[in-house]
């Protein structure tokens, strides 16, 4: 039945994309058509009102078929591998990193702000792109570059958490969805002498005939400074997965 | 009935047949969604957690001084002496508690009541004291205050510690009952000081103290979560305690402890007799008991069988 509906959806997806601007508007077509219809049902209709009811129906099933088609941006199965695809365009454009300043115990002036933010994140995007985005190819010394020396050994014997290792073999390729870090910074005499930064990390591990999971890393990296700039001497993270996308992974 | 109810219930069964063709198309159509979780919300979480510290096992000295508002904290005698160890791999810690009129021999001033080492030679004097005392040298030495203390309890929102008995004092109205106790600032600090109202007078305080110690575990790590927390104990930490560790170790050290497993945090007070040194009253600690824990402990901060 799933299959039924792709197929006959494709030329409408097509559609749907390229009004995608429009979202909004059939979304506020489809609730105005339901307004009416709950209006009327509590008025006496005239006899023509019946033809507009269904003529709603009819209206709101089409904005259904449209939106339903924005939705499912994923090809099909059978799309032919060659063909680019919405994900291989996805991880055309890397997710950047996106780090903010959640709190500053002491006092840390704005220029410091911004270099600080401009290291931090630089340290855990190297950690996350190395560790958890390279696909199939996990280099484990560069996974862990950003990593104190003890910490390094500390994150190799972690390394089935701390990397995507135990999903590489039967990866092809990584999109990541969200990269996030909120720091809370301490700098008690005006510069920051450590960091916790709270992460999360969502990408979607594409696996061939295993269909796609999805991996959520969450949880705190600790950062200090040292004479090789930031790093990462510590880190309190969770890892999860779920398959999605159960129409491919049939 | 009459006709206008009958076409009535007519015109509604319509419009609930349309409605109905429109969700059922609705359910036929719409695909799942690109990012669609698999049909449950039962999803495994594995979870890892490491702090490097080298060495990863360290011995701190914590001191509280006695100085009263106006005296100098580093140079008055030491009220509380704890030598804690501490395993940053295996979570595990001993704390072994000196009772303050300890009679030992102070390097260079002879035989005198242990805490006043650090009014002769502030704390590392103190430090050399305990360590010819107990055979442990302390890595670290951190001293504060009455105020300081009371401060850094203030930082962390208060603690709970369990108290072996009931005593009262003006600070807390309803006195320290037996069990848990919340305790604010002052009163953490009362708990950890008061000895004339307990049955062993120093040897129940340095335990108090201990307890004061896990209380204090307890609350940074069920708060170590919040954004901030850690950070904003901190700074109270750098604000009121005396430690020569820049603030970056300081923040290694402090997320390293953390990691202490209450569950295996062993306290002991070294045991002694209670007599006299001319007028004074002084402790003759038992140094082969405190030898004996330290020989155990030494090498992996890790206390098996008896104190």
């Amino acid at each position: 039945m799933r299959g039924f509906g792709h197929d006959l959806l494709r030329p409408f997806r097509c559609l749907a994309r390229a009004c995608w601007g429009s979202f909004t508007t059939l979304v506020t077509v489809l609730v105005t058509r339901l307004d009416l219809l709950a209006n009327q049902a509590e008025r006496r209709p005239a006899p023509s009102a019946r033809l507009s009811k269904v003529t709603g129906a009819i209206v709101c099933a089409g904005a259904l078929f449209l939106l339903a088609s924005c939705t499912g941006s994923e090809p099909s199965s059978d799309e032919p591998s060659g063909q680019p695809s919405d994900d291989s365009a996805l991880a055309a454009r890397p997710v950047p990193l996106s780090v903010t300043i959640g709190s500053v115990s002491g006092r840390l002036a704005k220029p410091d702000r911004v270099r600080l933010t401009r290291a931090v994140g630089t340290t855990i995007s190297g950690y996350f792109d190395a560790a958890y985005l390279a696909g199939d190819d996990v280099d484990l010394d560069k996974a862990f570059r950003s990593f104190t020396r003890g910490a390094q050994g500390r994150a190799r014997a972690d390394r089935d958490l701390l990397t995507n290792l135990d999903l590489a073999k039967t990866t092809d390729q990584v999109t990541a969805t969200q990269k996030q870090a909120q720091l809370s910074v301490l700098a008690p005499r005006g510069t920051a002498a450590g960091v916790t930064a709270r992460v999360r990390l969502v990408y979607v591990a594409h696996r061939g005939d295993k269909g796609r999971t999805r991996v959520t890393t969450t949880g705190r990296l600790l950062l200090t400074r040292t004479s090789a700039g930031w790093r990462i001497f510590g880190y309190d993270l969770a890892r999860s997965h779920v398959p999605v996308g159960k129409a491919e992974s049939r | 009935m009459s006709r206008a109810s009958l076409r009535d219930r007519m015109r509604r069964a319509r419009q609930l047949v349309a409605l109905a063709v429109v969700l059922a198309v609705t359910a036929v159509v719409v695909p799942p969604s690109a990012l669609l979780d698999a049909p449950t919300s039962l999803v495994k979480v594995e979870s890892a957690q490491g702090v490097d510290h080298e060495p990863h096992v360290l011995w701190v000295l914590l001191l509280g001084s006695d100085a009263r508002p106006g005296q100098p904290v580093l140079r008055s005698r030491a009220d509380a002496i704890q030598l804690v160890g501490i395993n940053t791999r295996t979570g595990a810690a001993t704390a072994i508690g000196v009772p303050r009129d300890s009679y030992v021999d102070v390097p260079g001033y002879g035989r005198q009541k242990v805490n006043i080492a650090m009014y002769l030679g502030g704390p590392q004097l103190m430090a050399r004291a305990v360590s010819d005392m107990v055979g442990i040298t302390p890595d670290y030495v951190f001293t504060t205050g009455f105020l300081g203390f009371v401060a850094m309890v203030k930082s962390i929102g208060g603690i709970t510690v369990t108290s072996k008995f009931a005593f009262t004092d003006p600070v807390k109205p309803g006195g320290y009952r037996v069990g848990k106790n919340k305790l604010g600032g002052f009163e953490a600090m009362i708990f950890a000081r008061i000895r004339k109202s307990l049955p062993r007078g120093d040897f129940d305080r340095s335990a108090n103290q201990q307890r004061t110690l896990l209380g204090i575990l307890n609350r940074v790590r069920s708060r170590a979560d919040q954004p901030g927390f850690m950070e904003r104990a901190l700074l109270s930490v750098v604000a009121n305690l005396d430690t020569n560790l820049p603030p970056s170790e300081l923040f290694r050290l402090a997320q390293a402890a953390t990691g202490i497993e209450p569950s295996k945090f062993r306290m002991c007070v070294i045991d002694g007799g209670i007599g006299f040194a001319g007028a004074a009253s002084v402790v003759f600690p038992d140094i082969a008991q405190a030898r004996s824990i330290a020989d155990r402990a030494r090498a992996d901060a890790t206390l098996e069988g008896p104190c």
